[in-house]
């Protein structure tokens, strides 16, 4: 079922990326690779359950947070270890929306498997898996990877830092939040009804954020 | 310093103030006073990250404030989690546990916008011998590693964190930064005290969970939110003449 997800998404993905020019190709191709991040994630998660008999909170809490921040990010952080793809970006901020797409793409191929293991005969079902997890879940996954990609805008912006010190920073940041999501949403009765308010208003704050950004000049050290 | 900004530090204060009295006058339970140490913790990192992130805007030095500010974010998210697996799962996480990744987090978003303010690379007057002595801390990862019951994790994860303590700490003292730094660096310093005992308790000596680290952290964060003000306003002053 997974392998059928994907390959109806990334097929007319793979069109649309040849047709594309300039930001626009990327932009798709980085939601692209979410969705392949999502298959490699899922294949790794699946290894790692039957190999190392992880149980599920160890899965969601340790393992997934893990990896999938990783997978989502690799594309995000080549533009600052890999010199030369730094003259496919026209501006820095596209790193933002780059990172951001690489989440979504990653979270709505999750959510068709949500959405297909659900009863078939309760439409509300469906329809409330399909809201709740756009406004939370969702979000989530592009907040987390849009942060490491603020972090990379960041980092290309004002040269001369420690490079990896804030990479990986970033990256432990990421990390840290997918791991508190998954801990209340999926062990507390309350979260996943606070993630509801509290994605969108984090995505609130990063659409800010990248607004002030781009307006700074690079000062240098005071 | 603004009054809200007083009132949040003020705040965090009283409270780290009321453990103490609480811890040392055996006050309360056990239970209630491990609650409340990690709460008064997360709260002061997250009171001076949203200080720190709030004084970034419009600043100079934006990018050593908004590194020191996620920094904290961090710091509070990891403890966040360690806290709440503790609660919810009612057993401790094992060190080390994914909460670290925040704690280490911590560590390197400080050296990271640390980096930012190094002006030119220039060294301080400080005599070698001080400059690399932080540097001494790597004995704890190998005593770490002599232990038969260490594992790969904890070896590798202890390793990490120390140095990125140690790096900091030689960052600090090694780089020529003015004096508008010393209260920032005192609530970093107060922060790698409790942690270096942190890694202490938890992989040498193994005795768990201790009350007396909470306090250092407590104000070691206010400390540094208090030290980007006093940055701040010090930029302020020198654009204004």
């Amino acid at each position: 079922m997974v392998e059928s997800i994907f390959l109806a998404t990334a097929i007319p993905l793979f069109f649309l990326v040849i047709l594309l020019r300039g930001e626009g190709r990327w932009l798709v191709a980085f939601f692209m690779w979410g969705i392949v991040a999502f298959l490699a994630a899922h294949y790794s998660l699946g290894f790692l359950a039957t190999y190392l008999s992880l149980d599920r909170a160890n899965l969601t809490l340790t393992s997934a947070p893990v990896l999938e921040e990783a997978i989502k990010a690799l594309p995000i952080i080549s533009f600052v270890l890999v010199r030369p793809f730094r003259r496919f970006l026209a501006q820095e901020r596209s790193l933002l929306f780059f990172a951001f797409a690489s989440g979504v793409g990653f979270s709505i191929q999750e959510n068709y498997l949500y959405i297909v293991g659900a009863d078939p005969f309760r439409a509300l079902d469906t329809t409330s898996i399909a809201i709740a997890r756009g406004l939370s879940t969702s979000l989530m996954h592009g907040l987390t990877t849009g942060t490491v990609g603020l972090g990379v805008m960041f980092v290309l912006r004002f040269q001369g830092g420690l490079v990896l010190s804030m990479l990986f920073g970033l990256y432990s940041l990421a990390v840290i939040s997918h791991a508190l999501f998954n801990l209340y949403v999926g062990y507390t009765e309350f979260g996943d009804r606070a993630a509801l308010v509290l994605m969108p208003l984090g995505f609130g704050i990063l659409w800010l954020a990248s607004k002030y950004i781009l307006l700074l000049e690079s000062p240098g050290p005071v | 310093m603004r009054l809200d900004e007083k009132l949040l530090l003020g705040a965090v204060g009283i409270m780290a103030a009321g453990f103490v009295v609480l811890w040392l006058g055996n006050l309360a339970p056990v239970d209630f006073l491990f609650d409340f140490s990690n709460l008064v913790q997360t709260a002061s990192a997250l009171v001076a990250g949203t200080i720190c992130l709030r004084r970034s805007y419009r600043s100079r030095s934006f990018s050593f404030s908004l590194s020191v500010g996620l920094a904290l974010l961090s710091w509070a998210l990891g403890n966040t989690f360690w806290f709440s697996y503790a609660r919810l799962f009612s057993e401790p996480l094992l060190y080390p546990s994914l909460g670290e990744f925040g704690f280490l987090g911590y560590y390197l978003l400080i050296l990271g916008g640390l980096s930012y303010q190094i002006r030119n690379g220039a060294l301080s007057s400080s005599p070698t011998v001080l400059r690399y002595l932080p540097f001494v801390l790597l004995a704890i990862p190998m005593v770490v590693a002599r232990s038969p019951e260490a594992t790969m994790l904890e070896i590798a994860y202890t390793t990490a964190f120390i140095i990125s303590m140690a790096f900091t700490l030689y960052q600090m003292v090694s780089y020529r930064f003015g004096r508008d730094y010393w209260p920032l660096f005192g609530g970093i310093a107060l922060s790698i005290f409790a942690d270096v005992f942190f890694v202490l308790d938890a992989s040498v000596f193994k005795s768990g969970f201790t009350f007396w680290r909470g306090p250092f952290w407590m104000v070691g964060f206010a400390v540094m939110a208090y030290g980007v003000i006093a940055l701040r306003q010090g930029e302020d002053k020198k654009a204004n003449g």
